[in-house]
């Protein structure tokens, strides 16, 4: 069994605690695996963004604890830098916080502010932009409001690399961007997720784009956690997703509905090759 | 940290303060202005500034809102002035008019060395806490008032220092004159008015923007300034820059909250770190902020291109209709009244 990075215990949170109060988070009690990957998914509202904000502290719970790392965030006198410093943290439209005059700049602030020794800072700030497909050669130097929207949005990625995370949290990554650079975004994420070997949060609405990544979903519905397991599990109850105003990925619709006229296909198949493979076998019986 | 700042949001009803014209209570509240400033020339006339303190109550219970909701928005400022009459009553030397004196005291310098002494021993002692290294001395030094109020310390610890130093030559018998403290009619009668004025226009003007809403605000006070549309002056143009100005106030603090928190989670904590690592942690705040903001302003330029707004034409509005009856009685009733304290005899 491994141990869990992160655990929240009846976690609820309430904003503007009074008359007209919002329970955002309520009772959320979910365990996240070191070195897993998983997504957070809901519709907007439903209290993703507010559950993830709490990885780091930088939302309180109103009841309930949260223990990241093997440190109850609730404590008193909790060193907050240290926690930060362990979890890396990547907001919707990270573009947006990009200031520094060159990329380097804008990467190496993180670590500066840590204190890491220049040549450690260096060699971080180099590291984290080859991860995510920015050579160092060509843009460490250049500044970063003359990018690309993605390059941008993978500078930021860089930046929260460069502090070297345990966890890298990450709300809606790629909303806003076309499907190429989406497509990208994701490519050097599940590299980063395969070499750096750290444990990564998402946070998404689109099912279909995190299938390939996560291999654990939570699902949050009015701020209740409302269904979680492996996405081959999740996907299978297409009918209750819809119902929290989801949508399972195009393909597990599709064989849902082949299903639904008649045709014999186990449900936790999940991956275009396990499908094509089934209906070669299927129409293998048919020709026979 | 930004949902705590309350700039006289507006609080939704139905009650008779919430059904006025906007451009009634716009027209109120000048006239209350002017009436205060008229009253302010006519020494110990307490009449209509009593009216206007009426009138205010008045529209308080009027407007239906919560007394604890007002008093939220209220204390602070509340506050800061009970903190500045006194030295305004004392240290105002207009007119001559004796009301009261006090002093001078004259003080012995080694009395007064003591006291300064003994004063300063106690942010001595604060100051040296925050040198310590023990666990309980850094988990004080953790909490936010601690540290925003070293600065303050340092500063009363450096008067007093100063203080003994350039006296350090008076002979211990000498005597050092305080005071004296001198009351004035003219002082006093000035720092009441100019309080109560205050207070009473800052309340009403709260009172406005909690019972208007922004656009119904805007559509009035642009009705209001039709006579400058004779000096070919933009009125339209300027209501709809003040609209978009006010509707975006949330919007961008909400933005601004998000990009704290984007900073923060890398590490720029505002509350934390040397003096330059602080500055740097603002620009990283403005940077982004500022072109955030522009660009948000150069895409709404372009949508309301894009749906057709002219600045040429004469805008129709949605809010303001034709004034009726209550708004007339309550123009008479304030008019009255006030009028009638002022030109009242007492």
């Amino acid at each position: 069994m491994i141990e869990p990075i992160i655990i929240t215990r009846h976690l609820t949170h309430i904003y503007a605690p009074g008359p007209q109060q919002k329970v955002a988070l309520n009772d959320i009690t979910l365990e996240i695996e070191r070195g897993s990957c998983t997504a957070i998914i809901g519709v907007t509202g439903s209290g993703k963004s507010t559950l993830v904000q709490h990885f780091n502290c930088l939302l309180r719970p109103t009841s309930g604890r949260v223990i990241v790392n093997g440190l109850d965030t609730g404590a008193a006198g909790v060193d907050l830098q240290t926690l930060r410093r362990h979890v890396g943290m990547l907001f919707q439209f990270p573009e947006m916080q990009l200031f520094e005059r060159t990329v380097f700049a804008d990467v190496a602030f993180a670590p500066r502010r840590q204190k890491v020794e220049r040549r450690e800072v260096r060699r971080r700030v180099f590291h984290a932009l080859d991860m995510v497909g920015l050579p160092h050669e060509q843009f460490a130097a250049r500044s970063p409001f003359e990018l690309s929207g993605g390059q941008m949005r993978r500078v930021a990625l860089a930046g929260v690399l460069a502090m070297s995370p345990s966890i890298l949290i990450l709300d809606e990554p790629t909303s806003g961007l076309d499907a190429d650079a989406r497509e990208e975004f994701y490519y050097y994420l599940q590299r980063i997720k395969e070499e750096q070997g750290v444990t990564i949060v998402l946070v998404s609405h689109d099912m279909a784009e995190v299938a390939a990544l996560a291999d654990w979903l939570c699902v949050l519905h009015q701020g209740q956690l409302v269904m979680q397991g492996p996405p081959r599990h999740i996907f299978a109850h297409g009918d209750q997703l819809r119902k929290w105003g989801l949508a399972a990925p195009p393909l597990s619709e599709l064989l849902a509905l082949l299903r639904q006229q008649g045709m014999a296909i186990p449900a936790e198949t999940l991956t275009l090759d396990e499908a094509f493979a089934l209906l070669r076998l299927k129409l293998k019986d048919r020709i026979v | 940290m930004f949902s705590k700042i309350s700039l006289g949001v507006y609080y939704p009803g139905k009650s008779l303060f919430h059904r006025l014209q906007a451009r009634t209570k716009l027209l109120i509240m000048v006239w209350l202005a002017v009436v205060v400033a008229i009253a302010n020339g006519r020494e110990w006339h307490f009449a209509p500034y009593i009216v206007v303190v009426a009138l205010l109550l008045l529209a308080i219970v009027l407007s239906g809102i919560p007394l604890r909701v007002l008093w939220q928005r209220l204390w602070l400022l509340l506050l800061l002035t009970l903190i500045g009459i006194p030295p305004a009553i004392f240290f105002s030397n207009v007119g001559t008019t004796l009301l009261a004196m006090y002093g001078p005291w004259h003080v012995p310098y080694g009395t007064l060395r003591l006291t300064i002494l003994i004063a300063s021993i106690l942010p001595l002692t604060y100051l040296l806490l925050s040198l310590l290294r023990a666990a309980w001395a850094r988990a004080l030094r953790r909490r936010i008032w601690f540290r925003s109020s070293r600065l303050l310390v340092l500063l009363l610890t450096i008067i007093a220092l100063l203080f003994l130093w350039l006296t350090r030559h008076a002979p211990a018998g000498g005597l050092q004159p305080i005071g004296p403290i001198v009351l004035t009619y003219d002082g006093v009668w000035y720092t009441m008015a100019f309080f109560v004025a205050f207070l009473t226009l800052y309340t009403f003007s709260l009172l406005l923007t909690m019972t208007t809403s922004p656009i119904a605000l805007i559509e009035g006070m642009t009705l209001l300034m039709t006579p400058l549309r004779w000096l070919k002056l933009p009125v339209d143009d300027f209501a709809l820059m003040t609209l978009i100005a006010l509707r975006f106030v949330p919007t961008l603090l909400e933005e601004a909250e998000q990009l704290v928190k984007a900073q923060t989670a890398r590490g720029a904590d505002l509350t934390q770190g040397t003096l330059r690592e602080r500055l740097q942690s603002m620009t990283m705040l403005f940077v982004p902020f500022m072109q955030a903001t522009f660009r948000r302003a150069a895409e709404l330029a372009t949508a309301l291109e894009a749906r057709g707004y002219q600045s040429e034409q004469r805008q129709t509005l949605l809010h303001e209709k034709t004034i009726r009856w209550p708004d007339f009685v309550v123009v008479v009733v304030v008019v009255g009244t006030t009028l009638g304290a002022l030109v009242f005899q007492g």
